[in-house]
């Protein structure tokens, strides 16, 4: 399985590529002052208005390093057909990489409804987190992103 | 940034040291072969994009990102315009082999018509057509009186005189190779113009007083810097040139 890596504070993530829509770099995002800390802001792609969360932020692990390689990866998110995005800003968005889809990995234990980065699997002696979408955010985040689209798109 | 706990950066550039630009005795050598494949190297030259990024750069990419992609969405054609008498003419790319300065055409006795003869092309005799009288376009003379009365060089100089044109305009005759599948024709166009995209839409129907040849081996009309392009239907073109010379 081909799967994106990228770095969140101490944690090396991987998400399956045929969950990622595009990986675009870092651009200025808008912020409303009263936005949560771990949105990062919004921005328009493609005429559309995507919501991107710092999962630096999100996981308390400080900020998203400015880097080149800080980028934003775009997510479908919602029902299928309706071609609604998020974008997923992280840092060492530079590489694709093959992996033994986790069958026997050991799941990652958080609370429930808790941030998430999914179970866990070693990959050439490396620790990666295998990035399970519908889990990653917590129910308040989900709930509040859902305003900030309705917010944002009439 | 510098808290981040990156990836294990090589302690020296070893590559430099051990690898293939230095004295080669780092024992993953022996399965990378070079060190270009090593993923120690790999990780290296990734760390470059742990820089900070240069000022304008998120500005760039928000404006960029942000237009809609119009393009990509739908098929692009590339054509290739030529022109045989008055007329503008286009053939897709991918039926082009070559364009190639005119040389002599050796004529098949007993064979005329829309035979124009063989011509050698690159060692190979193929067949070289009249595609113009095949389209029904009038053949703008070509003989040597002709040439005499209007002299090319001429021609050449007010062309390049003229302020509507920028550059100089020389006119030059091509012999132009196309190919389909295994069968290959020549043709000779009066002169080659250039390759243009277009998308299926910029497609219009032909007008309805073209010849009926031209009309009947025509998909639509193109336009491109005021001038109207016939583009051909590549499969009734070779259709028509298999019935029409066998």
């Amino acid at each position: 399985m081909l799967v994106l890596t990228f770095q969140i504070g101490t944690d090396r993530l991987a998400l399956d590529i045929r969950q990622v829509r595009e990986v675009v770099p870092r651009v200025q995002l808008r912020q409303s002052a009263c936005s949560p800390p771990w949105l990062a802001g919004v921005f328009v792609y493609r005429g559309q208005i995507v919501p991107v969360i710092d999962l630096h932020q999100l996981a308390g692990a400080g900020e998203c390093p400015p880097h080149l390689s800080s980028r934003i990866i775009l997510v479908p998110v919602g029902p299928e057909g309706e071609n609604r995005l998020l974008g997923l800003l992280a840092a060492q968005v530079a590489d694709i990489r093959e992996i033994q889809p986790p069958s026997g990995a050991v799941p990652y234990i958080t609370n429930p409804g808790e941030l998430d980065f999914g179970p866990v699997l070693t990959e050439n002696g490396e620790i990666l987190h295998f990035l399970e979408l519908e889990r990653l955010l917590p129910e308040p985040v989900q709930r509040q992103l859902a305003v900030v689209r309705r917010g944002s798109l009439p | 940034m510098s808290r981040l706990p990156l990836q294990t950066l090589p302690a020296s550039d070893c590559w430099n040291q051990i690898g293939i630009w230095g004295d080669r005795s780092c024992p993953e050598l022996v399965g990378a072969i070079h060190c270009h494949n090593c993923p120690v190297f790999a990780s290296a030259g990734r760390h470059f994009l742990d820089a900070p990024s240069p000022p304008g750069y998120l500005q760039e990419w928000t404006e960029r990102l942000a237009h809609p992609v119009d393009e990509g969405t739908e098929a692009v054609h590339s054509v290739l315009i030529f022109r045989i008498g008055e007329e503008w003419l286009g053939l897709p790319v991918h039926t082009m082999m070559e364009v190639t300065s005119l040389r002599p055409v050796h004529r098949v006795p007993y064979r005329g018509g829309f035979l124009a003869g063989l011509v050698n092309i690159r060692g190979e005799l193929l067949l070289c057509v009249r595609l113009g009288p095949m389209l029904g376009i009038q053949e703008v003379s070509r003989e040597p009186a002709a040439r005499a009365e209007r002299p090319a060089p001429t021609t050449a100089l007010i062309a390049s005189k003229t302020p509507t044109r920028t550059r100089p305009h020389v006119i030059q005759p091509r012999l132009i190779v196309i190919r389909r599948q295994n069968e290959r024709w020549v043709f000779t166009a009066d002169e080659v113009d250039r390759v243009q995209r277009f998308s299926a839409h910029d497609l219009a129907a032909p007008p309805a007083t073209v010849a009926r040849a031209l009309q009947r081996l025509t998909l639509g009309v193109l336009v491109c810097q005021e001038r109207r392009i016939g583009l051909l239907d590549e499969g009734r073109l070779f259709e028509t040139l298999r019935t029409k010379l066998r």
